[in-house]
């Protein structure tokens, strides 16, 4: 391994691909801020750009280093704004936004920034030491197993379901997976549920949903409630960037096990980032004391840092079914697949033994990434946290024009603004009657895989049965039960008591 | 706030009645039909759940409190997020029509005046500024095509 990391580090340290790295994680920090840009559409616009290089070792640094830039910007934009522009950052404005609108925006970026450091740093340890075994038990996950796994997944909305809201939450649930099967399926070819139009069929656009379930309505509470946008424009000094020791205490167990769990989670093809933050969120709600769970969803440090930690830790382990195997585990390790081809390296079995200096310079580019996008941002982010400094007569149209040019840009089309206006709308009603958001959108994004290793799963065991034929997939089915029910009933207890 | 909750569990069981009403219905092709998960197999299961959890809401007794968004309504600032809400359509229609910098600029100007900004001098400088720094990052720099100006001054919708 020492000889590997010493081959690595021959093929990527060098003048040129330090100043690559430096340009990656720039511009992958600031396009991946525009809400609708994520990670996979960045690198795809990157590589022909890449390619133009021509030394792989420096064209896969420059893409590591937008890939790391991109998921940062995403964070940076769920944060400051409640405008998440891809699904791994979902998780992260659930307490990140709300830590930005107590004044503590330079201490959520900077929270953000320390856990995606450490998350996509051990998380390349973790590679570099699992990658060949790891690959073989990723095979070991069937479609029942996914299946459960994202039933897994959907307990994450347990965090929402105090004080009384359970129902409520669930039926935001069964409502999100509900318009997840809006349009044609991965299984079934005709469409569904798109009563003719066909900017439906193939589906809601994700961007456009959770543009108008988070920014827009945040925009319309911020004209409708004039009192609270004042007092919020009071607490934007960006003084406290700082993170205490107390809360670097707090925070560091989070790190370990989130770096760990996402991971592992990032490992199976199909799971990747989003899937892990919810997870990691969830679990971290059901681990803190009583006390800080009721902080969960506003403005819990530890709220911020697990979703932070596991998204950036699942993108790192998502190159291992990649490197190993050649399959891409997600959309965006699919596009750097394409890169690697097209730079005439073929991923697979053969790679760490055919051309191992190229399997060690992508393992020591995630390095390089992590540190300089470390080293880059955290002197940026009194900069970036001062976008809410902005007036509000300005903050709020940009806000706005933010999210329907998210919307657009991915689509092209002006449809999807008047759906994504119409979603802002419902989702400002819904929040009038006290109905939790985030398991709406958990239950899109997490609805379609559900649907399709579901169908999978039961075309192959001819029925309900997979559920309880392997023991894995019963596990994992017994582990969401009980994820989903201790968190209630602990609160339903704690509720007969007061 | 009038248990809006109650109207909004109203509406979700109404949802949940047509989802599955469409569901049913949905056209099968005959080896579909024989499938054990078919197309509608999952909508079925999910307007079950749906019509079961919005009528608990209706029939159990509400316990929670409300959220503090819904606090003070009365006092609400209802009419300028009308007019943001039209703006926001206005530009929907307009940025093929008329362009994505022109169609922004015309967002900005009036979403701020709407919001207290008086200098029209600064309002056009910031929509044109940014408009046109957006248009040139997204349109040249990453070539995802975006349309600059009017139809009528060479624009191409």
């Amino acid at each position: 391994m020492i000889d590997g990391l010493l081959l690595g580090l021959g093929a990527a340290i060098s003048p040129f691909n330090l100043i690559m790295v430096f340009i990656g994680c720039f511009l992958g920090t600031f396009i991946g801020m525009l809400p609708g840009l994520g990670p996979m559409s960045i690198i795809a616009i990157m590589i022909p750009i890449a390619i133009q290089i021509g030394d792989p070792a420096s064209a896969l640094i420059l893409l590591s280093g937008v890939y790391y830039g991109a998921i940062f910007g995403g964070s940076t934009s769920s944060i400051l704004i409640n405008a998440p522009g891809v699904a791994g950052t979902v998780a992260s404005s659930f307490d990140g936004y709300p830590m930005a609108r107590a004044g503590q925006a330079g201490k959520a970026l900077t929270t953000a920034a320390i856990c995606s450091f450490a998350g996509g740093t051990i998380g390349a340890i973790l590679l570099m030491i699992f990658a060949p075994v790891l690959s073989t038990v990723a095979k070991l996950f069937w479609s029942a197993e996914y299946f459960a796994l994202m039933v897994l997944g959907l307990t994450a909305i347990a965090a929402f379901a105090g004080q009384g809201k359970i129902i409520k939450a669930l039926c935001m649930t069964i409502f999100g997976v509900m318009l997840a099967t809006v349009g044609e399926s991965a299984l079934h070819n005709a469409a569904r549920f798109t009563m003719g139009i066909m900017d439906l069929q193939s589906g809601i656009y994700f961007v456009t949903l959770v543009m108008g379930l988070f920014a827009l309505p945040e925009a319309l509470f911020l004209v409708l409630d004039e009192k609270r946008s004042k007092a919020m424009a009071n607490n934007n000094k960006i003084e406290n960037l700082r993170i205490s020791k107390e809360e670097a205490k707090e925070i560091a167990p989070v790190v370990a096990r989130q770096s760990l769990l996402g991971f592992f989670v990032g490992v199976l093809p199909g799971a990747g980032a989003t899937m892990a933050s919810f997870l990691g969120y969830g679990i971290e709600r059901n681990l803190a004391p009583a006390e800080e769970r009721e902080k969960f969803g506003k403005g819990s440090i530890r709220g911020l840092a697990a979703p932070e930690t596991a998204n950036n830790a699942a993108c790192t382990g998502s190159f291992v079914p990649m490197l190993t195997l050649g399959i891409p585990g997600s959309g965006t390790t699919a596009i750097l697949l394409g890169a690697l081809v097209a730079l005439s390296i073929t991923p697979g079995p053969r790679l760490m033994e055919d051309q191992p200096e190229v399997f060690w310079a992508v393992i020591i580019s995630m390095y390089l990434g992590n540190i300089v996008l470390l080293i880059l941002n955290l002197p940026l982010i009194p900069y970036i946290a001062k976008l809410l400094t902005v007036p509000r007569h300005y903050l709020i149209p940009f806000v706005i024009f933010f999210s329907l040019i998210g919307a657009y840009i991915g689509q092209n089309n002006a449809t999807e603004l008047l759906i994504m206006i119409g979603l802002g709308c419902m989702a400002t009603v819904l929040r009038f009657g006290g109905f939790p958001l985030p398991p709406l959108i958990i239950g899109f994004i997490l609805g379609g895989m559900l649907e399709d290793n579901l169908g999978r799963a039961m075309r192959k065991a001819g029925g309900l049965e997979f559920m309880w034929e392997r023991p894995m997939t019963l596990g994992i089915l017994f582990l969401a039960l009980a994820l989903l029910v201790y968190p209630i009933l602990k609160d339903r207890k704690k509720a007969v008591r007061e | 706030m009038a248990r809006i909750d109650r109207y909004i569990a109203v509406a979700l069981l109404a949802f949940s009645i047509g989802y599955g009403y469409l569901a049913w219905t949905h056209p099968l092709l005959p080896f579909e039909a024989r499938m054990p998960f078919k197309p509608n197999t999952m909508p079925l299961g999910l307007a079950g759940l749906g019509i079961v959890f919005s009528s608990l809401l209706l029939l159990l007794p509400s316990n929670d409190t409300l959220e503090k968004d819904a606090e003070g309504w009365r006092g609400f600032a209802w009419k300028n997020t009308a007019l943001l809400i039209g703006l926001a359509i206005g530009y929907a229609l307009l940025l093929r029509p008329i362009g994505f910098i022109a169609s922004t600029t015309l967002f900005i100007v009036l979403s701020s005046r709407v919001l207290g900004e008086t200098n029209f001098i600064r309002s056009i400088s910031t929509g044109l500024i940014s408009s046109g720094i957006i248009w040139y990052l997204v349109d040249d720099v990453l070539g995802i095509y975006l349309v600059a100006l009017p139809a009528i001054i060479g624009g191409t919708p």
